[in-house]
């Protein structure tokens, strides 16, 4: 049992009232270390929950998540918390940096929340920013980055703490073709010079190629059959 | 603690410009700061004001009087005052004749006034009220020059000197050596039952007496106590009235007690004195200004309590804008407890930062109004209008402050506009005396005082951002993110 990640029989319904509105009905899934796994499927099939589940964010109805053989449900709050500032990153369609940060401040918090002291975390959070090409942007906030720069930060944000696991709710979402080909480069050589492992939610047809596999989620589980969509 | 700190120190000067939440915030850090600058400043006012009182009743008064009955006169009263100085915590007691007594200057044909007249023995009674500080210098009752001439102008027998208050002296129209004709007896004319006589003895006015208290100012004249028992005829050893002087205001009443419980005087009804403090004459007034007090620290923790709600609903729509944030620092690994301090932190900066500008400004404004310096005219006050002007041109974008030198300069026009403005406003109130029986509104600051309202004021505000700041840790990560 190598692998890095690992769901067994992941089910999660939301509950409206009475109403049981089943998303993920029983996924199973192994990421094995340094792997790049894309997850596709069409819109609102559950895949950024699973994602939530995966990293910690959220409790599943039913099934478990195991994290290096750990049930990451079976850590208390404390345990948790700490999982998700050091296990794993995250990066989202949207960026989600926070307004009031700079660039080298957003990248910092994480180490911050961690525990490290202001000038050792702005010292890591900048030697990232410049590995990712924005050693020119650190003090701008993000509403003085472009779109491809702000998710630049936010991928650097997502590594700041060396997580293993990087999970990326359709990075290239909100970019155009060629800002997205740029970000997917990022990822890659993430990647290589790491070994960190990624799972990529997404609809982008050339990210889906570049990964080691790409797994399809339809009416709540995984499909045999992939399917690439047309963007 | 120090990444809460960084984010709440973020959220407080959010500089993004559609962001109108750190402008709320400006106003709940001055709402707080009004309410506690102005309790500072009432309570100081009359804490001075009571102050005021107490120490002029002080110097006009002993601490506890005794008397015979019904103000009936006692004899051998050297023996009293040496049992009463023999009392623990009795400083001093002295012998007074203390009547009422009608006035007219020689100038008018009828009595003017009654007067409240004291006999007493100048050096004993200085020891207990240390009243000739108010005199317009050394009086000597029995043989001042004064008399003298009077004696050889007005050809006129004199009985002799009295000190007579300023105001009192003034509403007859005397001045120091006039003499003064006051009335020691009143005879029924028996050859007309309905008129009477009047038996009256002249003075001459020796020494002016001005203590500040219009009460007693108008009203009081002190002669010797050898005088006023030849003018009642009594003999030298009758009195009326002892005054006692205790080491400390304080312990008055224990003294009084102690006096009442022990000393018999040689006259009135089975020799029982009537006691009196201080206290006891004026309790009706310090009663009020308690009562005042009080009430005044309700009404501006209600301020405070306004302000605490400003505090609370900023925090909640703070929650609210930053909701999406909040779950993207939970799936950066914050803790509940980590965006609960967030807030916390929040709400309590400003509540604590309300308390340090609204105490500079509480203090510094009464501390101003007690300063008896030249001031500069009120009109310089708006001098303070350059740094808001500057700071408007900014609002309106006519200039950018940009570089550092600028924001510093800006910095120091403002304190210095500010401490301009509460120089040139808070000067000294000047009152009518006869009203308010101080002729300047005093001001004493309690800094106990102070600290309490600063406490009270940060519980309260403490208290305002709990439930704002438990709504944010308890948000769900992922609801939190899907927000828009």
């Amino acid at each position: 049992m190598n692998n890095l990640i690992r769901t067994v029989d992941l089910h999660k319904s939301y509950f409206e009232g009475a109403k049981e509105l089943r998303v993920l009905k029983g996924i199973d899934i192994e990421v094995d270390k340094g792997e790049i796994l894309a997850i596709v499927g069409a819109s609102g099939v559950g895949k950024s929950t699973l994602l939530h589940l995966i990293g910690g964010l959220d409790r599943p109805t039913q099934g478990k998540v195991y994290y290096e053989n750990q049930d990451i449900f079976e850590y208390n709050d404390r345990e948790l918390d700490r999982f998700r500032n050091l296990g794993v990153g995250f990066v989202f369609q949207f960026h989600h940096l926070l307004p009031e940060f700079t660039a080298i401040e957003n990248v910092a918090l994480g180490a911050l929340i961690s525990g490290k002291n202001v000038h050792d975390a702005r010292a890591d959070a900048g030697e990232l920013l410049d590995y990712v090409g924005l050693s020119e942007r650190l003090e701008h906030h993000p509403s003085e980055l472009s779109g491809g720069e702000r998710q630049r930060v936010a991928i650097a944000r997502a590594i700041i703490n060396q997580p293993k696991v990087v999970l990326a709710d359709e990075p290239t979402g909100n970019l155009d073709r060629k800002t997205s080909a740029a970000v997917l480069d990022l990822l890659w050589d993430l990647n290589d010079r790491f070994e960190q492992t990624f799972i990529v939610v997404t609809h982008n047809q050339a990210l889906a190629q570049r990964a080691d596999r790409v797994i399809q989620l339809v009416d709540g589980k995984l499909s045999d059959q992939i399917q690439m969509l047309d963007i | 603690m120090k990444f809460e700190w960084f984010v709440a120190s973020r959220y407080l000067k959010s500089r993004r410009e559609q962001s109108f939440i750190s402008i709320i915030g400006v106003i709940s850090v001055v709402s707080v700061a009004l309410g506690i600058a102005v309790v500072i400043l009432v309570i100081s006012v009359m804490n001075g004001f009571e102050h005021g009182l107490r120490e002029k009743f002080l110097a006009n008064e002993a601490h506890v009087t005794v008397r015979a009955s019904a103000g009936d006169y006692f004899s051998n009263y050297q023996d009293s005052i040496r049992q009463i100085e023999a009392i623990d915590g009795v400083e001093a007691a002295s012998p007074v004749i203390y009547t009422q007594i009608a006035a007219w200057p020689t100038h008018e044909d009828s009595p003017r006034r009654i007067i409240f007249v004291k006999g007493i023995d100048p050096a004993k009674e200085n020891r207990v009220t240390g009243f000739s500080k108010f005199f317009d210098g050394p009086v000597d009752f029995q043989n001042s020059p004064l008399i003298e001439s009077a004696r050889l102008q007005a050809d006129e027998t004199i009985f002799g000197g009295i000190v007579l208050g300023d105001a009192g002296a003034t509403n007859m129209g005397v001045v120091k050596g006039d003499v003064l004709r006051l009335v020691s007896r009143m005879q029924r004319n028996p050859a007309n039952p309905t008129t009477f006589f009047a038996h009256t003895r002249n003075f001459v006015v020796v020494g002016i007496y001005k203590s500040g208290m219009h009460t007693y100012d108008n009203v009081l004249g002190f002669v010797h106590l050898d005088t006023a028992q030849k003018l009642y005829n009594k003999q030298p050893d009758q009195i009326n009235m002892i005054e006692v002087r205790t080491s400390s205001a304080e312990i008055a009443s224990k003294v009084r007690q102690e006096i009442a419980s022990t000393i018999r005087l040689d006259g009135g009804i089975r020799g029982t004195p009537i006691t009196n403090t201080w206290v006891d004459t004026h309790a009706p007034l310090f009663d009020a200004i308690k009562l005042e007090k009080i009430v005044t620290v309700i009404i501006e923790a209600l301020i405070i309590l306004v302000a605490a709600f400003n505090i609370a609903s900023t925090l909640i729509m703070t929650v609210m804008e930053k909701t999406r944030d909040i779950g993207v620092l939970r799936a950066m690994g914050s803790s509940k407890r980590n965006i609960l301090r967030i807030f916390m932190v929040q709400g309590c900066t400003i509540g604590v930062l309300g308390g340090i500008v609204g105490t500079i400004l509480g203090v510094s404004i009464s501390w101003l109004l007690d300063l008896q310096n030249l001031r500069p005219s009120r009109w310089f006050a708006l001098l303070i209008l350059i740094p808001i002007g500057i700071q408007l041109l900014i609002a309106f974008r006519l200039v950018l402050p940009k570089d550092f030198i600028f924001k510093v300069l800006q910095g120091l026009l403002w304190i210095g506009g500010v401490g301009i403005f509460l120089y040139c406003l808070a000067q000294p109130i000047y009152l009518e005396s006869q009203v308010y029986q101080l002729s300047r509104l005093p001001v004493k600051i309690n800094w106990l005082f102070v600290g309490f309202m600063n406490v009270l004021s940060f519980a309260i505000c403490w208290l305002a951002t709990v439930y704002p700041a438990w709504q944010a840790s308890n948000l769900k990560p992922v609801e939190a993110l899907r927000y828009e």
